[in-house]
């Protein structure tokens, strides 16, 4: 389990690659070419998703969440999303690096 | 069951354009024995080149759409796993070094034709074998055969770790450091092998073996492989090889002293026996006639040849398969 | 030619000798075997089957047969092939009829790759397809056969083949099978019903076929366009029940329950998400085989309503 200092200091870039979405309301389903592998994603994380594929930067949690979002991310915030963007790193879409 | 040398599937290989006049029942006899020596792609692929797709009827066309569909999927399995390994060594500045299908596949070759792929070989000098499984572990490659004995079986006696796989794509790989088990009786130097490799035209973190190295490992692998499961797809991987290098000035002297260099001349004397009895595969006759020097002495040499004859055969009925059915259709 | 239409010595000449011809769905299969249950159990239940011209193409040449050896006098077995290749362990001597029928299974859900095939029952009513996918234990063979008992076509109890370029469904009918409490269950509801021997003590305990009823094997060249994703659950004592089940769940339901998913990469993504997104995706549990059924006829008419109903024009 990662501190939260060290969550706030993780960047975060989409991994690349041609990614088919369908979105159904609350879930997108998602096909992503390099991996060939397909995930189904709340809505959530599929808005984090398409936040860092539009970023040409690494981007850190917290500044992450206030593109996502639009508002300031509280405690535990930060923390909640990198658990998320570490299960999808494990699924291949996206990929960090120390700052 | 043998594989007689007039078999149809024999025939195929050796003349593509025998497919033009097969009946629907030569056809079917022809598919079945491609499939069971693991070659229905590459026949799949000759009929598309030789006699065109809409030349066949729908029922074969169809029969062969359908492995030709598998044989795409492994093919960029292939190309997505050289990618991933690529990323995984490249820290440690060694490069991919492939061996045998993907190898034929990267550097476009014509034995990469109608290939069916189940893992990925790579080659890695020896001295670093402990950075090179580590760095793959890092990316998701499990190692396999844990036990105590199957790991010194491997890193002891065989010239490969025991084969790793990855948590996530279920992808096979075998890392080897030698083209021969380290109990083989032939030493081929490994440093001599690594040091002509030869990068991709595209991509220079991924190499392949010289063309005189390939086609001296795929002769080496035939005829020290404990399965001969594969063994007509090999020699017919060997005769694509042959053609396709045999073209180039310089091949074959070069092949010669090569295998000499490696101490590999045994295993050339019968890949180019077997391939030339198999598929008439064109050697130059100054080629032969040198290699007969290189042969076992008569009596051995009648004996390889009737094992060779069993050994292009199918996968023996004998050979234990590991499903059990209702476990696969369980209601 | 059916194998109905062949003489009780030609089918053993056939069985014994250069194969059966028999059709299965798109593929056909070249059939030998020496076992008098396998003979008979064609005999019964392929009936309506096509056999194919002697000089037509043949997709796998499969044998159910004793392994050689001296196990076969002292504790018979039986063993499945397919080209030459024996991709089962050998069975005990009296399942030669389930091996067939896995064995074949088995054949067209590794091999038939132009369909993307899941590992589901579908059956049909009004056009439509209803599928079923589901890991075993889940009651999906016995709600299936309940079905084509009442009103609905046998595409198949297995294999839902799925034809990337068109989404419809293609059959491939064959005898149903059941295991142990299913088949008293099924006997009852239809006594109609042809049931084969049934075979005790495989893994999946006692094991009993039915023959494809009346009308589906006439009809295996016409294919269903896909309806509903039902993913059923037998719970004992349970209502009967059927809960909206998100499209993106269905999706990756049908994906994890599909044989080549893989093989068929960005274009089977689409083709499972064009199925779901024309279906209506549920889930269900019920315990008992007559509600189970009335209410899927209930859903069916709804459906054949909605197609009245709709203006003059526009798809189904």
């Amino acid at each position: 389990m990662t501190s939260p200092i060290e969550v706030a200091e993780r960047r975060w870039r989409w991994a690349g690659g041609a990614l088919h979405v369908v979105h159904w309301g609350e879930e997108d389903a998602v096909f992503h070419e390099p991996s060939a592998s397909t995930h189904l994603l709340d809505a959530d994380t599929s808005l984090v998703v398409s936040c860092l594929r539009a970023a040409s930067n690494p981007t850190d949690t917290a500044q992450l969440w206030r593109l996502a979002f639009g508002d300031e991310p509280e405690a535990g915030d930060c923390q909640t999303l990198s658990e998320s963007l570490e299960g999808l790193a494990r699924i291949g879409l996206v990929t960090s690096e120390a700052s | 069951m043998n594989v007689a040398r007039d078999a149809l599937i024999l025939q195929v290989l050796r003349e593509p354009e025998r497919l033009r006049a097969l009946s629907q029942v030569q056809w079917a006899l022809l598919a079945s024995q491609a499939r069971r020596s693991d070659l229905l792609a590459r026949v799949a692929t000759l009929a598309t080149e030789t006699v065109g797709r809409s030349a066949l009827s729908a029922q074969v066309g169809a029969h062969l759409d359908d492995i030709l569909m598998l044989a795409k999927a492994q093919q960029a399995e292939v190309r997505r796993e050289v990618e991933f390994l690529a990323q995984a060594l490249a820290p440690l500045g060694i490069p991919v070094t492939l061996m045998k299908g993907a190898a034929y596949l990267m550097s476009q070759r014509q034995a990469a034709k109608g290939r069916l792929y189940s893992d990925i070989d790579i080659m890695v000098p020896k001295n670093r074998i402990a950075e090179v499984e580590a760095a793959l572990m890092l990316h998701g490659w499990a190692g396999s055969h844990h036990n105590p004995y199957d790991q010194r079986y491997y890193r002891q006696w065989m010239h490969e770790i025991p084969p790793m796989q990855h948590i996530h794509r279920a992808t096979t790989l075998d890392v080897h450091h030698a083209i021969l088990p380290e109990t083989a009786r032939l030493r081929p130097s490994s440093a001599l092998i690594l040091a002509s490799a030869v990068p991709l035209a595209d991509d220079a973190r991924v190499q392949v073996l010289s063309a005189h190295d390939m086609v001296l490992h795929s002769m080496t692998h035939l005829f020290h492989n404990e399965e001969l499961s594969h063994g007509l797809r090999d020699l017919s991987d060997l005769d694509l090889l042959l053609r396709e290098f045999g073209a180039h000035p310089g091949f074959w002297p070069g092949l010669v002293a090569r295998a000499r260099q490696l101490d590999l001349s045994r295993p050339l004397f019968y890949g180019v026996r077997y391939t030339r009895r198999s598929f008439a595969t064109p050697v130059p006759e100054e080629v032969v006639a040198e290699l007969a020097a290189h042969g076992p002495r008569q009596p051995l040499t009648a004996l390889m040849d009737a094992l060779w004859a069993r050994g292009l055969g199918p996968l023996h009925a004998s050979a234990a398969p590991t499903y059990s059915a209702p476990a696969l259709f369980a209601l | 030619m059916n194998v109905g239409s062949l003489s009780a010595a030609d089918l053993t000449r056939r069985l014994h000798g250069d194969g059966l011809r028999l059709r299965n769905g798109p593929a056909v299969m070249c059939v030998r075997s020496l076992l008098d249950e396998v003979r008979d159990g064609i005999a019964l239940h392929y009936a309506g089957h096509e056999v194919p011209a002697d000089d037509s193409f043949t997709n796998f040449h499969i044998s159910v047969n004793r392994p050689p050896g001296l196990r076969r006098w002292l504790r018979p077995q039986v063993q499945f092939s397919v080209d030459g290749e024996l991709p089962f362990t050998p069975l005990p001597g009296n399942q030669g009829f389930p091996l067939f029928e896995w064995g074949m299974n088995w054949c067209l859900s590794m091999h038939l790759h132009r369909f993307l095939m899941v590992h589901a029952a579908v059956v049909e009513r009004g056009g439509h397809a209803l599928i079923l996918p589901a890991p075993p234990g889940s009651g999906k063979s016995t709600l299936c056969a309940g079905l084509v008992w009442r009103g609905w076509r046998l595409l198949s109890d297995e294999l839902t083949l799925i034809d990337p370029a068109s989404g419809r469904i293609t059959p491939v009918p064959r005898p149903v099978s059941l295991k142990n409490a299913s088949i008293e269950v099924i006997r009852r509801f239809a006594p109609e019903a042809t049931f084969g021997p049934v075979v005790p003590e495989t893994v999946k305990g006692s094991i009993g076929h039915f023959s494809p009823p009346p009308g589906t094997v006439e009809r295996a060249q016409d294919t269903a366009v896909p309806a509903w994703v039902v993913l059923p659950r037998f719970v004992a004592g349970a209502p009967t029940q059927l809960k909206p089940l998100s499209k993106g769940r269905a999706l990756m339901a049908l994906v994890d329950n599909s044989f080549n998913y893989q093989i068929h990469g960005a274009g089977g993504f689409h083709t499972m998400a064009a199925l779901v997104d024309r279906s209506e995706c549920f889930e269900f549990s019920y315990s008992r085989l007559e509600e189970a059924v009335e209410l899927f006829a209930e859903i069916a008419d709804r459906r054949e309503e909605e197609r009245a109903d709709a203006p003059r024009g526009s798809s189904a």
